[in-house]
């Protein structure tokens, strides 16, 4: 090892680490308490479990709803990322491809819903819900997320835009549609794109709060972020019950960043710091 | 966003992305061409996106409780008058000032210099990059709720470690002080944002040029000497954008001052969004409340076209 690598690291450890404690502790210790009994974890809070109790566990599922909420928050982001990427590359298609009239003002509308903040959407988007009988069902939320394309079709019409026009021409040549061009061409070519797109989305839809907060009222509805905090009030003085809430809430956008790591920076890369 | 920073072709890596698409020749009837393709996306936003959003406007002209469409009166200007006499709101306009500065100077300095620290290529980098950027993923719900309890002040981390370590008499009510709540919050939204915008500084200092850091070698120039003079100047134009992102991203507080603090102790930490979420949903002042994420709206578009116009055709490398 190079002399000056040594002396970087001892200069550069001592914080790198000290900053990777101030971010791991507070969810390390999230983790292990929901593995200590209400008892253990006031008799001393920082302590770690002497036994493995998974009777939090149990309460939280049987007696807490949080397989409901769980059930429920992947139904949504599930159905709701599949539509939205689909929409998303059709319309960046339409954008890449076509010329038409209006379409760079079109283009600029659509990229003004990576600007507006849900929360200035929530007092009249619960009026127009209500009008729409839609308040308390989850197509409140999944139409609400079918709305936000923009991040999918800016991602999606670069690359559509970046493909060589001649492999379009010998698809043409070829006798193939434009349905025929998209879906056998260009889908699997952006992939990666739609990877990006998909993972980037998912862990918006399942963090987000604001909107399940106004649109859903009933128990049985409630996604995991408004579930984990249902259950914080339902079981106030119980930290054993909320920490385990809080750790199941965390195991899906965690694994998912801990697999999809890629594709996530990929999206951070591509601008779209919403959420 | 932001175009700008969209790496986004290297994406697609299996494309040579040298030869940017060369126009369609435009044909009569593209419309109905591109009509199947648009639509479903354009229906979903302009109901579901569009619509709220005008909604918002025109509620905020308008005075109702929300109960019956009947009672709405069109009111003018007079909920954006109001304002004046509504001093929690000028509290909620200051305290969202005090998160835009705090947090866009807390998480810009950290991100930044955490960037380069890591650009230094040691082992483990990854690692510790990874690592920063995992509270990013975790709800703002979760977060809030953690970082509630371990500053609880009976049975919380923080006051039983201050008198471990000695230092007892630094305990404190944090959440229930007025004085201290809002930084903490602000301190704890740094926490969960910075490493998004320290991936931004890396993207960034991965792109100059390893030539560049040749020269400055050759030239004599080493370590801190080198990051002054050839990697903090191209920096520029990416702080500036970080900067005004999380400026955007700041307006957007919400749940973990929900979560948290629901505003309190007496509206020390009520933002626009909280205060606008009150007023519609509690005291069913449905114009009230929108005029003030009108307001809300107006901060951050006025930031976002500056974003938009200053950095659209940025030079990237």
């Amino acid at each position: 090892m190079r002399r000056g690598t040594a002396i970087k690291m001892a200069i550069f450890y001592p914080f790198f680490l000290l900053i990777s404690a101030v971010i791991l502790y507070p969810l390390v210790w999230m983790v292990y308490s929901s593995f200590k009994s209400n008892d253990d974890i006031f008799s001393d809070v920082f302590a770690l479990p002497q036994v493995l109790y998974l009777g939090n566990y149990q309460t939280v599922f049987s007696e807490g709803a949080m397989g409901t909420y769980f059930k429920n928050s992947l139904l949504i982001s599930v159905v709701s990322v599949a539509g939205l990427l689909a929409f998303s590359a059709l319309a960046a298609y339409a954008f890449a491809t076509f010329e038409f009239r209006a379409k760079n003002v079109l283009f600029v509308v659509f990229l003004l819903g990576l600007m507006v903040p849900p929360q200035a959407l929530i007092i009249s988007g619960f009026k127009l819900m209500s009008i729409l009988r839609l308040i308390d069902t989850y197509w409140a939320l999944i139409f609400t997320y079918f709305g936000w394309t923009s991040f999918g079709i800016l991602v999606l019409r670069n690359f559509f835009q970046s493909v060589p026009q001649e492999i379009r021409d010998a698809a043409k040549v070829d006798g193939a549609g434009h349905w025929q061009l998209f879906t056998r061409i260009m889908l699997p070519l952006a992939r990666p794109s739609l990877a990006t797109i998909a993972i980037f989305n998912f862990m918006w839809v399942w963090n987000e709060f604001i909107y399940p907060l106004v649109y859903t009222q009933s128990n049985d509805k409630y996604t995991v972020p408004l579930g984990v905090l249902f259950l914080n009030s339902q079981y106030n003085i119980e930290w054993g019950l909320q920490m385990t809430g809080l750790t199941v809430a965390t195991l899906v956008p965690l694994l998912v960043y801990l697999i999809f790591q890629r594709q996530f920076v990929r999206g951070i890369m591509a601008g779209a710091l919403k959420g | 966003m932001s175009t700008q920073v969209a790496p986004v072709t290297s994406a697609g890596a299996a494309v040579p992305a040298a030869r940017l698409a060369t126009r369609t020749r435009s044909v009569p009837r593209h419309w109905l061409l591109a009509l199947p393709f648009l639509l479903p996306a354009l229906v979903f936003y302009v109901v579901f996106l569009l619509v709220p959003l005008l909604g918002t406007l025109a509620l905020s002209l308008t005075e109702w409780t929300g109960f019956n469409f009947a009672d709405i009166r069109f009111v003018g200007s007079d909920n954006f008058r109001a304002m004046g006499q509504d001093p929690v709101f000028w509290q909620s306009l200051r305290h969202n000032v005090g998160f835009l500065g705090g947090s866009v100077v807390l998480k810009t300095v950290v991100a930044l210099l955490l960037a380069l620290a890591l650009d230094q290529r040691l082992p483990f980098s990854n690692l510790f990059r990874g690592v920063y950027l995992m509270p990013a993923v975790i709800s703002l719900v979760v977060v809030g709720v953690v970082f509630t309890l371990l500053f609880s002040p009976s049975l919380g981390l923080v006051n039983p470690f201050l008198t471990a370590i000695g230092l007892g008499r630094f305990a404190g009510a944090w959440l229930g002080d007025p004085a201290l709540a809002l930084p903490i919050l602000i301190v704890i939204d740094a926490w969960h944002g910075f490493g998004l915008y320290m991936f931004l500084f890396i993207s960034r200092l991965i792109a100059i040029p390893q030539d560049l850091h040749d020269a400055a070698h050759v030239d004599g120039a080493g370590g801190w000497q080198a990051i002054r003079d050839v990697t903090l100047p191209l920096m520029k134009s990416m702080v500036a954008m970080v900067v005004l992102l999380a400026a955007i991203e700041s307006l957007k507080m919400f749940s973990l001052v929900y979560v948290m603090t629901k505003g309190g102790p007496s509206h020390a930490t009520e933002v626009l969004s909280t205060w606008a979420y009150f007023q519609a949903f509690t005291a069913n002042k449905i114009g009230y409340g929108s005029a003030i994420l009108v307001v809300l709206l107006i901060i951050t578009f006025v930031l976002a076209y500056i974003q938009v116009t200053r950095f659209q055709f940025a030079d990237e490398a």
